[in-house]
């Protein structure tokens, strides 16, 4: 039947392909040139198939709710061929399918229905029926629910299992239902009408696969179904595990024989030697753009310009030992310890470090990377130790450098302090009294005067001085019965430079140099010692640049780290902090309250002569001594002439003594 | 006109001033033409000059003397200046007034700022010395970052 078949269906190959083309680029303008190549052209391998096709609108990534959004209406198309032309017929649109979750607008279902009808109208959309049991599809989706289902032959059977687009792997790979490995068909990046097993310009004789046995069920092996260049299908596996070949054969014109095949399974051999070939290497040497679905559900898929990616082998067991005081690393890539060592210069750790007789360069870089930063806080919260780093304690003069893992950065207790009132007056208070306070590595901080304490309300002052041991600076907070009244700021290490250059900035490149090679190898330490040292394969090209500039960089910094070392000079200004200053001290600034023997600068008689300030609203005949009103109301002094009322008005204004008498028997 | 005649002891500005009669009973006054009832001028029927206040049952007012003189015939001219905070002084009493300042001490207000108070110029300083913090500043502690 198959030679037949292909009788019939000849047809001016390079006309075909030239309309071809121009119909992709119309079709499909937002593919870059080298995808439209890849066009989704659905091929049946008989005069009669039937496309079954959802449609991605691109333009649903402007909907809302891109890039979830997906039209998810599929389309039937009946294709055939008449004198050699191929067209296609009965298209129809099926509707849209009810898995999608996503409601759409009538208006934009209209839209998005109608530029996918734009798209596959019978008079642009071709079908190439020719090709057998091949088929390309390329497709972008948004909806990771789509399906995909193939159809030859029978339209009304469908040939193939549908493969949830979600589900379909990075290589092409999906499981079905039932557990079985299957595979998506690829897209040739050269698109071609090829000769099964042979890529050819013009077009030749060819079969067609049947297609009920060609793509039943994709079940479980893996089917080439574009068989370019040098490959092509050769032979069959059965169910009980022979290998056959296959009996069907078809003789060009040149007289090459073709073998056709039909199975579940199926063997790919290279045409020119007929031995069995990897699966991995047809694609590879199609260089095959996949069709994949991002982790992130959906998002557009880009096509890699180079093969897919093949894991290196390598030895995860190799370890680079890190074991300072036994203690695993914790998170990140930085890890920082504190030591007591009386090593004045930085120069002098360092020795007694070089000393070491370390002649592996995985342990050698990791020396040179530490640096040290002098600091004066304590407690620190970690359990000392002595400092061992690859087995070996370090040692200064003989004696193990005890080093301690720092595990948080401590905070101290400033104590708690109350104020007491020396007036019980306004002269407690601002501007008559001021309070500051001394703060190690802060300085001075003015408190409010409100903190002073008073027998109606105790008023307690407490600090909390919190540490950053590793930046180097510290924070106090004060408190005044647990209402924050004062912050102050300061340091409390001094850097010690190498060289001149920032240590910091040193370590922070170094760090962010090692997560970027991390992050892109996916590696662990050990494999940058291994494999990944080289750059080698499986790397992607990102990852190689990454480790060449790493090791670049690391070359540099040796050589910075060997050099002399600058000698700590101490710091002014913040660096009297580093002095010693380890108390805290509240001054107060009072008014003095007098001369000899500290009598009050207020007389005796004072309230009498002058009066205190009292701001009270009373009636006269209440008070008793001088009182000063003001403005006093006389309106309600009867009989009153208006220059009495205002006399009346002055002497109380002016200040009056009211005498209180004895009420008369 | 009755006047009463007593002898004040308290200045003007005083309520419910001190005085105490000087004469068991009021003397006769008589006008010398019209009489001012805040500075009346009167001829006193009487001999006594020892008194500095005075009372005018008509007018109801106190004063204090501005001037006595002793007038050929035995008696008194004195003039006066009337004294409104005594005259009224159970109206002045009943007053509620906003009271500024006051002697009493029960009526301080401690924490207002007191301008009348003299601050000098040259503080004094108390300072409180705290415990200390950090006990091993002396030798000091060196941190060693490893990457």
């Amino acid at each position: 039947m198959l030679p037949e078949i292909a009788e019939k269906l000849q047809f001016d190959t390079d006309l075909f392909m030239e309309a071809l083309k121009e119909r992709v680029q119309e079709l499909f303008p937002f593919l870059a040139p080298e995808e439209q190549q890849n066009m989704p052209i659905m091929q049946s391998d008989t005069a009669l198939a039937t496309c079954l096709v959802r449609a991605d609108s691109k333009i649903c990534s402007d909907h809302p709710s891109a890039p979830y959004t997906q039209l998810g209406v599929v389309y039937k198309v009946d294709v055939s061929a008449t004198n050699g032309i191929p067209s296609i017929s009965n298209f129809q649109n099926l509707g849209r399918t009810a898995d999608d979750g996503v409601s759409y607008s009538e208006e934009l279902t209209q839209r998005l229905m109608g530029d996918i009808n734009e798209w596959f109208t019978p008079q642009n959309f071709f079908i190439n029926p020719l090709q057998s049991g091949h088929c390309y599809f390329k497709f972008q989706t948004y909806n990771p629910n789509m399906m995909l289902s193939l159809r030859y032959g029978d339209p009304e059977v469908e040939s193939t299992q549908q493969a949830p687009i979600r589900s379909i792997k990075r290589d092409g790979t999906y499981i079905d239902s039932n557990d079985n490995l299957c595979y998506v068909q690829l897209n040739a990046v050269e698109y071609s009408i090829t000769e099964q097993g042979k890529v050819q310009t013009t077009m030749d004789s060819f079969y067609m696969l049947q297609t009920e046995y060609t793509l039943h069920g994709l079940k479980g092996y893996p089917v080439v179904m574009n068989c370019a260049n040098d490959y092509y299908i050769n032979k069959y596996i059965t169910d009980n595990g022979a290998v056959n070949n296959y009996t069907g054969t078809y003789t060009t014109p040149e007289g090459k024989t073709i073998n056709l095949y039909y199975g579940d399974n199926y063997i790919i051999t290279n045409v020119e030697d007929n031995e069995p070939v990897s699966y991995n290497d047809v694609k590879n040497a199609f260089n095959i753009a996949v069709n994949q679905i991002n982790d992130d559900n959906g998002t557009d898929i880009t096509v890699p310009d180079y093969p897919v990616p093949v894991p290196p082998d390598i030895d995860d067991d190799i370890e680079v030992e890190m074991d300072l005081n036994d203690a695993a690393f914790g998170e990140g890539l930085s890890h920082y310890y504190v030591t007591t060592v009386d090593a004045p210069v930085l120069s002098d750790i360092s020795a007694a470090m070089s000393s070491w007789n370390i002649n592996n360069t995985g342990k050698d870089l990791y020396r040179n990377l530490l640096s040290c930063r002098i600091t004066k806080v304590g407690p620190i919260p970690s359990s000392p130790s002595t400092f061992v780093i690859y087995g070996e304690e370090l040692q200064y003069n003989g004696s193990p450098i005890t080093i301690s893992k720092i595990t948080g950065n401590p905070s101290m207790d400033l104590g708690e302090y109350e104020i007491l009132p020396k007036f019980n007056d306004f002269r407690d208070y601002a501007p008559y009294t001021k309070i500051e306070m001394f703060i190690p590595y802060c300085g001075w901080v003015a408190l409010p005067s409100h903190v002073m304490s008073s027998e109606e309300k105790p008023k307690i002052i407490t600090g909390t001085l919190l540490c950053d041991i590793i930046a180097g600076t510290c924070k106090a907070v004060i408190k005044c019965n647990d209402t924050v009244v004062a912050e102050a700021s300061g340091f409390t290490a001094v850097d010690v430079p190498f060289t001149g250059e920032n240590v910091g900035m040193k370590m922070a490149g170094i760090a962010s140099a090692i997560t970027s090679y991390g992050n892109a190898a996916s590696k662990t330490v050990g494999n940058i010692a291994s494999g990944g040292m080289s750059g080698g394969a499986g790397a992607g090209a990102s990852a190689a640049g990454g480790l060449v500039g790493l090791l670049g960089s690391y070359a540099q910094l040796h050589s910075a780290f060997n050099a002399n070392y600058t000698e700590i000079c101490g710091k002014t200004g913040d660096g009297c902090n580093v002095a010693g200053l380890n108390k805290v001290y509240i001054k107060i600034q009072r008014p003095k309250t007098g001369g000899y023997e500290e009598p009050d600068f207020v007389p005796e008689d004072y309230g009498h002569t002058t009066g205190f300030i009292a701001m009270k609203k009373k009636l006269i005949s209440e008070c008793e001594g001088l009182i000063i009103c003001a403005n006093p109301d006389t309106s309600g002094i009867g009989g009153a002439t208006d220059r009495e009322r205002q006399m009346i008005k002055n002497l109380l204004e002016g200040g009056i003594i009211v005498r209180q008498t004895e009420p008369e028997p | 006109m009755t006047v009463t005649l007593y002898n004040n002891k308290s200045p003007a500005n005083v309520l419910n001033e001190d005085y105490a009669a000087v004469l068991t009973d009021p003397v006769t006054a008589t006008a010398r033409g019209a009489v001012d009832i805040d500075r009346p001028v009167l001829l006193l029927n009487c001999s006594v000059i020892d008194f500095n206040y005075f009372y005018i049952t008509e007018f109801g007012r106190f004063y204090n003397v501005t001037s006595r003189s002793l007038v050929p015939g035995g008696h008194i001219l004195v003039t006066g200046e009337s004294d409104p905070l005594e005259s009224f002084a159970s109206a002045v009493g009943s007053l509620e007034c906003l009271i500024v300042r006051a002697e009493d001490p029960s009526m301080r207000e401690r924490y207002f700022t007191d301008q009348c108070i003299p601050i000098p110029a040259d503080p004094q300083y108390e300072v409180i010395e705290g415990e200390e913090i950090i006990s091993s500043l002396s030798s000091g502690m060196y941190v060693i970052g490893v990457v």
